[in-house]
């Protein structure tokens, strides 16, 4: 298995994959970008007090929580066409699908996070004549991401590796040349390629996590 | 400075204030004392608007804050309310100082996102109070590397920076250990020599009877007894306030050493 090495090949492989991961960072990048926020606005729809906002985040959280992300990246994909006759990029599909399941994983981190701020801070903030909106920006939210990075920075390590799964519709990222690659040669080098791959960006995001926390050590 | 009257507020079935009315004058300071539960609590934080009252009346200085009309409360516009806000501070038992701030930054974060004040002006202001509550070397410490004690002096500078008409206590030092709480009492007494309009719900008696101009009983969210602190201390006939001194008799003869 691994002694029919060809070094030539060998190059022209990591060339291949090399080019998956470019679609696999950017998946990556474009989910956090638009996920990070949007997940933060459901969390305040879901902490709302009117049940017209609170209980539709509510459903929608429960569904994508409880269904596999594989099938939303199908349905995603392939509803529009259904209900619309019309197909839209398969990235950027995946792509709405990655958010939307990655939206509500740190909504409901959000909330956890929101709801642990002591009822004083928001009682202070008041008191001294900040609006609501200026408690929660100014107070309330810098607490509320140090005591998130943790939570936080597992799911974006799961998301490197969930990033595999927009293969079923067909995206040539990095695991699915891998796979490919895997049939082709008759060997498993290219999927340890790509493990060490994960591995590697997955250190990279776990000391740039470490480092962050760090910095929010100066207090407590 | 401050009139409230017949204020009443309840929760759910449990009627907390059932008709509260007292005034402050101008440099007054007040003490609020009375058990547990009896809305000493519920009844600052009504004149914070952080609860709303069902119904009474609150007026501050010239400024009605909330009036009855038809038997239901009535509060000013919102802008009127903020305004009305910013004239009174408040002294938490818990401090609630911003955990992710400096010590100046806790005290000029108002003063400059609030009241637009230029930040060196609000600085300096802030160095001012340090220097008035004795820490002007934690400036840049951060909550958590000060004492209880510390942090509630800090936390009464941050309520002073707003220069407010009136500040309220709510019992500041019933979460600093014992030998904590004399550093506390000593900025509360400081203030009160400036004639500072201060209501304190207090149940430090001793100190409550040396700074306080006016002694306040509340019993079951009724202001039993009400008048100097002679009056309250030593003469009252009132067989719910003795009852309930009675429990502080070693603070007082502690502190009258």
């Amino acid at each position: 298995m691994f002694d029919s090495v060809d070094w030539g090949n060998l190059g022209n492989l990591l060339i291949r994959m090399v080019e998956g991961l470019g679609v696999t960072l950017s998946l990556f990048v474009l989910t956090l970008l638009f996920a990070l926020p949007l997940g933060l606005l459901l969390a305040l729809g879901r902490m709302a007090k009117s049940p017209f906002v609170r209980k539709p985040a509510e459903w929608l959280i429960m569904v994508v929580r409880g269904t596999p992300l594989m099938l939303q990246i199908v349905l995603v994909y392939f509803m529009p066409y259904y209900i619309i006759g019309v197909n839209f990029d398969r990235f950027v599909m995946a792509t709405v699908a990655f958010v939307l399941n990655y939206s509500c994983y740190f909504a409901e981190i959000y909330r956890g996070g929101i709801g642990s701020i002591p009822r004083g801070q928001y009682e202070a903030g008041q008191v001294l004549g900040f609006s609501r909106a200026r408690v929660f920006l100014k107070i309330i939210l810098p607490q509320v991401v140090k005591r998130i990075l943790p939570p936080i920075s597992n799911e974006v390590i799961t998301l490197v590796k969930d990033t595999a799964l927009v293969q079923i519709i067909g995206i040539m990222e990095m695991f699915n040349i891998a796979k490919g690659e895997m049939v082709r040669i008759a060997s498993l080098t290219p999927l340890l390629i790509a493990g060490v791959f994960y591995l590697v960006m997955n250190i990279i995001i776990a000391k740039l996590f470490k480092a962050a926390e760090t910095k929010l050590d100066y207090y407590r | 400075m401050l009139t409230v009257t017949d204020v009443r507020k309840r929760f759910g079935n449990n009627e907390v204030l059932k008709g509260v009315s007292l005034e402050i004058a101008q440099g007054e300071v007040v003490a609020l004392i009375g058990p547990s539960g009896s809305g000493k609590s519920t009844l600052l934080r009504c004149l914070n608007q952080l609860e709303r009252v069902d119904s009474g009346r609150i007026v501050v200085g010239e400024d009605v804050m909330v009036d009855t009309v038809g038997g239901a409360a009535v509060y000013a516009p919102k802008a009127k309310l903020s305004a009305i806000n910013l004239r009174l501070g408040l002294v938490f038992q818990n401090f609630n100082l911003f955990p992710h701030m400096s010590v100046l930054e806790n005290i000029i974060a108002a003063p400059v996102d609030v009241k637009g004040m230029e930040k060196e002006a609000a600085v300096a202001l802030a160095r001012d109070l340090l220097l008035q509550i004795g820490l002007s070397e934690k400036e840049d410490a951060y909550p958590y590397q000060l004492s209880g004690g510390q942090q509630q002096r800090v936390a009464i500078a941050r309520a002073m920076a707003l220069s407010p008409d009136i500040l309220f206590f709510d019992e500041p030092t019933s979460a600093l250990d014992p030998e904590l709480t004399g550093e506390v009492l000593k900025v509360i007494k400081q203030l009160a020599a400036t004639r500072m309009t201060m209501l304190i719900v207090t149940h430090e008696m001793a100190f409550a009877r040396d700074v306080a101009d006016k002694v306040i009983f509340l019993d079951a969210g009724t202001i039993i007894a009400s008048g100097t602190p002679e009056e309250i201390f030593a003469n009252s006939d009132n067989e719910r306030l003795r009852a309930f001194l009675s429990n502080f008799h070693n603070g007082i003869v502690e502190g009258a050493r």
